[in-house]
């Protein structure tokens, strides 16, 4: 059996990334989890969060939205609704972004299914913030 | 000469026509290779969700399926149609098959004694069903293609679909949109959105796709969350797949214009050659025939 796992990152808009890889850790809305090659299938939830592919320096790094991800023995899929490369990451980007959040979650009179939009929308911000915070340390 | 300067007028507007469609061809050319790409990357995602889907409705008791997955009861039902097509014309039988289709199914379906409402996607079907089916339609949306995101598919209408669906105003919704297939056909599609298909899904390269049997935290959990993303990844991806057949069909459309001007303004310049040559022989047979009665 193979030693790395065929990972895949996709958007509604487009397969961001599809690599070969040891190691994968992503956000599941149970707490972060690592997958191998010739991990048990199963089907899970993201929550906005890092997701990690690799180890140690050469790994890459991206933001992801909520979302799904399904594990075959040599095969992972990521379905997230937005996803960022470390490189599309920046510190002003997350300024304006958590700007536009706070503005729209403090107006008042909002309502569900918008709050959770925009509060998915915070965690999402605030994933981009501790990946950045992740690259200074 | 009357007929001679008519002759002109005429070439000169079949050469602005040709002009303007060629330009529009180049256009839609242009379009087509960005709304090509864009349509064959919303794929995948929308075939792996559907596995997931097919997967999880096999392990959930039919009693305990959630609405959007659950089988309606037979018998009259009320079903929401969405026609996807394109907010303008211009583009050969793109539009046109769109409207034939939807008249077919519906006639067919109130026979069959369902009640049908319509949701138009696009301008150009709802103006030409309005006033056939006007009391019938529930929502237009126009200009989603000019600026095509998930994310405006999603607000606009997806969740309008899913607060109407939660509202009970229908209990099946169908899809109909032009799948791109090459930039020379485009394919009449029906997709069902609600409830959620079970059939096996099947990828472009005709293998199936099965999703995994294990669920994290649970079954139900996961079907909850998948449902409602489902909607918004279907409606999604048929906006792209129509939006792509879309700038395909008008470049065809506009390549047969093209050639048709060209044919046109050859046989124009023929016959213009001739008239002009006819009217300089006869005022040449005037000049002669005065000077040789001059003579005598």
């Amino acid at each position: 059996m193979s030693i790395v796992i065929q990972m895949e990152l996709v958007t509604p808009e487009a397969l961001l990334h599809s690599e070969e890889s040891m190691l994968v850790t992503a956000p599941g809305t149970e707490g972060y989890f690592g997958v191998m090659a010739g991990h048990a299938p199963f089907v899970t939830l993201l929550k906005p969060g890092i997701l990690t592919v690799g180890e140690g320096d050469d790994a890459k790094h991206f933001v992801v939205a909520g979302g799904f991800v399904e594990v075959m023995p040599d095969k992972m899929t990521i379905l997230t609704e937005r996803a960022l490369s470390r490189e599309q990451v920046s510190q002003q980007q997350v300024k304006i972004e958590r700007n536009e959040v706070q503005t729209q979650l403090s107006a008042a009179g909002l309502e569900e299914p918008a709050i959770a939009y925009w509060q998915s929308r915070l965690a999402f911000v605030e994933a981009c913030q501790e990946l950045l915070n992740r690259q200074k340390a | 000469m009357a007929n001679l300067k008519s002759l002109r007028n005429r070439i000169r507007s079949v050469n602005n026509t040709r002009q303007i469609t060629k330009a529009m061809k180049m256009v839609s050319a242009a379009k087509l290779r960005r709304s090509q790409e864009r349509a064959l990357a919303t794929r995948p995602y929308s075939i792996r969700i559907r596995a997931m889907i097919q997967g999880l409705a096999t392990l959930i008791p039919a009693e305990n399926a959630p609405p959007l997955l659950a089988r309606p009861p037979e018998g009259p039902r009320k079903i929401l149609l969405v026609i996807y097509t394109a907010d303008r014309g211009l583009c050969g039988s793109f539009n046109s098959s769109i409207i034939r289709a939807t008249r077919a199914r519906i006639s067919q379906l109130t026979q069959q004694g369902h009640t049908v409402s319509l949701t138009f996607v696009g301008r150009k079907a709802h103006d030409v069903l309005k006033r056939q089916y006007g009391a019938l339609t529930r929502d237009v949306h126009v200009g989603l293609t000019r600026q095509l995101t998930f994310e405006s598919a999603e607000r606009i209408v997806a969740n309008k679909l899913l607060a109407d669906f939660e509202a009970g105003l229908f209990d099946e919704c169908h899809l109909l949109y032009n799948a791109f297939k090459s930039a020379m056909t485009q394919e009449l599609t029906w997709r069902q959105l609600i409830p959620a298909p079970v059939d096996p899904v099947v990828a472009s390269d005709g293998e199936e796709v099965v999703a995994s049997p294990l669920f994290e935290p649970d079954e139900e959990t996961v079907l909850a969350a998948l449902l409602p993303r489902n909607i918004a990844v279907q409606v999604f991806q048929a906006l792209a797949e129509s939006n792509a057949a879309e700038h395909a069909a008008r470049m065809t459309a506009m390549d047969n214009a093209v050639r048709n001007a060209g044919e046109m303004l050859k046989k124009l310049s023929i016959k213009y050659n001739r008239t002009r040559q006819a009217a300089i022989t006869t005022e040449l047979m005037e000049i002669i025939g005065g000077s040789e009665s001059l003579k005598g």
